[in-house]
């Protein structure tokens, strides 16, 4: 950005904002080049990005979510927030005496209505299995039913480091259903179909580039949009001014090389902040212009901004210590186990864990932090016709995990994405991705 | 695929209303202005996409007559499609040197089997066009067989099958 | 670019005589499928999709195309054309709400 060194009348407004202003003045040389005096950061978000837990139309709590998603409230469980102490809950062992009477159709149902299909494979199930964890075809013999109603109800009893959600545990299954799964399992069930690659995970092929060229405006609608942030670049906020008054009319030669170097830490806002969370609150304060996080213009602009650094190798400031800093606490979002599920991202987004197993239908290993996850965000998603932000995919991820979400722009993300960034640093940017 | 894989069902509704009550907008140049459509004038009736089973398109368009599936049609599309929205697919198929030589490739259809409505796009070529290439981007409803068909200018019919797998699972997607 | 009708032609800047060149017709279209219920059944019938394309070079119709709701979203249609000599080739949608669309590309011989 060029460098500027006018002070906001704004932040002389408060007490706090005078004194943070003297504060990050008399420490000038901390400021990089056109960097401005701290402020607080204010969050701009649109409503379905969030996060407001709420009465829904029958009075029972919801999570305000996006137009069509899920919005049960799960204030119950651990989020990612860092204010959020909760850890996982304590392992359950069940007694002895637990009455296993079960009925195995019922259970067959269970198995049904569940998302164990994503992880066992159970055959002729009509679903597409998975083999994250092993296959339950020929469970059953030899198995003291007992233990497999142990380690539905809560897997780490038998398994130190499982990640297998502790159904009972969670409240997601009742004792009667956990009893009907296991007798189901302890039925006979039919042999693998021979060739079909809905219960052979193993046989698959694996999943190849078919899209197309992202950045091929014929292909990926999410390049015309981000054409389409020109004209904003060039339209006055409130405030009378535009981007390009300040950073002059022609986007690619003020924003080359920007791009790359985010998430960054601010040291304005203290805090990390990716291109959307910077325009929320540079947009507004500079132009009058509100881009709220998760709101089309700000999404389409920040393509646009990513666009201009197509190419150029990813290069976050990585000597900062301020940014190493946060790095960690994304590393430990990355691992942190959350929600009802009591998964981390570590759990399928890394090699080192289930890397190489397919998800359902799914490969994982195409969607590891070591495959890299972020270079090309925000990336069209043709399953959903719409371009999405990471913080929109972080905030997707949070319904199977069974957790609340955090705001769009929440620090929390921030650091998270960071972390996922760091894994393609020196990767070349190429945006808007195109992907399913 | 569930109602709530389509968020943006309310984002269009909106544009539908702004469709029906936008006024059409022709820009009309001289040449083709009142002219009968040359290739296919009634097209749009005679391959409609209708729902159907599989049989039925195969006999409303083609009868009795068979498709000789010989190798000289190249269809390709992806094995493992991650989803059933955009499934691209190309077609590669024999055509005279000579724009002049008869027969030539003059329709291509796309059939994908187990979709409700099997028959998805129909292109009719004049000779100039008729020169070994399409694509397109299909919607699958799920796994099915996808198929194309090309009908000579003489009626004979030859074409290609593949199936494409459309994977669904995960963790949300 | 309007959510519906922007259309876009891609063709090689320059071509040779004679060979077959590759040409593919975009337009933004939502292809408005049904919209049906856990049930099946249909809760959005309201169709508005693309039911045809026609191409013409130098005012000479080449090639015209039907397409259902099976087409993606947003179709891109590739198809290859022999020239001979310099001309426009132009595309004319057209959808079932009455909409026509339509795009023009100059294709140079080298």
């Amino acid at each position: 950005m060029r460098a500027r060194r006018r002070s906001s009348l704004r932040d002389l407004r408060t007490a706090a904002g005078f004194l943070a202003v003297v504060a990050t003045a008399a420490a000038a040389g901390a400021l990089g080049a056109g960097e401005r005096p701290a402020a607080r950061w204010v969050s701009h978000v649109v409503p379905e990005a969030g996060g407001q837990v709420t009465a829904g139309p029958n009075g029972r709590p919801i999570q305000v979510r996006y137009d069509g998603w899920d919005d049960s409230d799960f204030s119950r469980f651990p989020t990612y927030s860092h204010a959020d102490r909760r850890v996982s809950p304590p392992v359950q062992t069940v007694a002895d005496s637990i009455d296993l009477r079960g009925d195995a159709a019922r259970g067959e149902q269970v198995w049904k209505r569940s998302a164990c299909i994503n992880c066992h494979v159970v055959p002729n199930d009509g679903r597409w299995a998975g083999n994250v964890g092993p296959s339950l075809a020929a469970y059953g013999g030899g198995v003291d039913p007992l233990e497999t109603y142990q380690v539905i109800h809560d897997p780490r009893a038998v398994i130190a480091d499982s990640i297998m959600p502790p159904w009972g545990t969670s409240g997601l299954l009742s004792a009667q259903e956990i009893a009907d799964v296991t007798a189901y399992l302890h039925s006979d069930k039919t042999p693998v179909r021979d060739g079909d690659l809905r219960d052979e995970p193993a046989s698959r092929p694996l999943p190849e580039a078919y899209f197309g060229d992202n950045l091929d405006s014929g292909n990926n609608p999410a390049v015309l949009l981000g054409e389409q942030a020109d004209a904003a670049w060039r339209q006055a906020g409130a405030a009378g001014r535009s981007c390009s008054s300040c950073h002059g009319e022609d986007i690619n030669a003020a924003m080359k090389g920007v791009a790359v170097k985010y998430p960054r830490f601010s040291p304005r806002y203290g805090r990390v902040v990716s291109i959307e969370d910077f325009l929320s609150a540079h947009a507004w304060e500079e132009a009058g212009t509100a881009m709220p996080v998760a709101g089309d213009d700000n999404l389409h602009m920040t393509v646009r901004i990513k666009m201009a650094s197509n190419g150029e190798r990813i290069a976050l400031e990585l000597e900062n210590p301020d940014l190493q800093a946060a790095l960690a606490r994304g590393q430990q979002v990355f691992h942190r186990r959350v929600g009802q599920r009591n998964h981390a991202c570590a759990d399928c987004h890394s090699d080192a864990t289930v890397g190489n197993k397919w998800l359902g239908g799914r490969y994982l290993g195409r969607a590891t932090i070591e495959a890299g996850l972020t270079s090309r965000y925000p990336t069209w998603r043709t399953s959903f016709e719409e371009l999405w932000s990471i913080r929109k995919r972080f905030q997707w991820c949070m319904l199977p995990h069974g957790t609340n979400n955090l705001s769009a722009d929440a620090v929390e993300y921030a650091e998270l994405e960071l972390y996922l960034t760091s894994f393609e640093n020196g990767k070349p940017m190429s945006v808007p991705g195109l992907k399913d | 695929m569930h109602a709530r894989m389509m968020p943006t069902r309310r984002g269009l509704l909106k544009k539908l209303a702004a469709v029906a009550t936008m006024p059409v907008a022709f820009r009309l140049l001289g040449w083709e202005q009142g002219a009968q459509a040359a290739i296919a004038p009634d097209g749009v009736k005679q391959y409609a996409s209708i729902e159907e089973e599989f049989e039925g398109t195969m006999l409303r368009l083609f009868g009795d007559k068979t498709v000789d599936y010989n190798g000289t049609v190249v269809l390709t599309a992806p094995q493992m499609a991650e989803n059933g929205r955009v499934v691209p697919v190309e077609v590669k198929f024999d055509y005279p040197a000579d724009l002049a030589a008869t027969p030539f490739p003059q329709r291509l259809f796309l059939i994908v089997d187990k979709n409700r409505r099997p028959l998805s796009v129909v292109f009719a070529f004049a000779p100039m066009a008729s020169s070994g290439y399409a694509a397109c981007n299909l919607r699958m409803g799920g796994t099915s067989p996808i198929r194309a068909v090309i009908e000579m200018s003489d009626g004979k019919l030859v074409g290609a099958v593949k199936n494409v797998n459309v994977v669904v699972g995960g963790c949300g997607g | 670019m309007s959510d519906i009708g922007f259309v876009r032609i891609f063709a090689p800047a320059k071509v040779a005589s004679g060979g077959p060149i590759r040409i593919r017709a975009l337009i933004t279209h939502p292809m408005d499928p049904v919209l049906r219920d856990a049930a099946g059944n249909v809760v959005v019938k309201e169709y508005v999709y693309v039911h045809t394309m026609r191409a013409y070079f130098d005012g000479e119709e080449i090639l015209a195309l039907f397409p259902g709701q099976s087409i993606s979203t947003n179709p891109l249609f590739s198809f290859n054309i022999r020239v001979s000599k310099s001309g426009f080739l132009k595309v004319v949608f057209e959808d079932t709400a009455g909409g026509k669309y339509e795009g023009e590309k100059k294709i140079e011989l080298a």
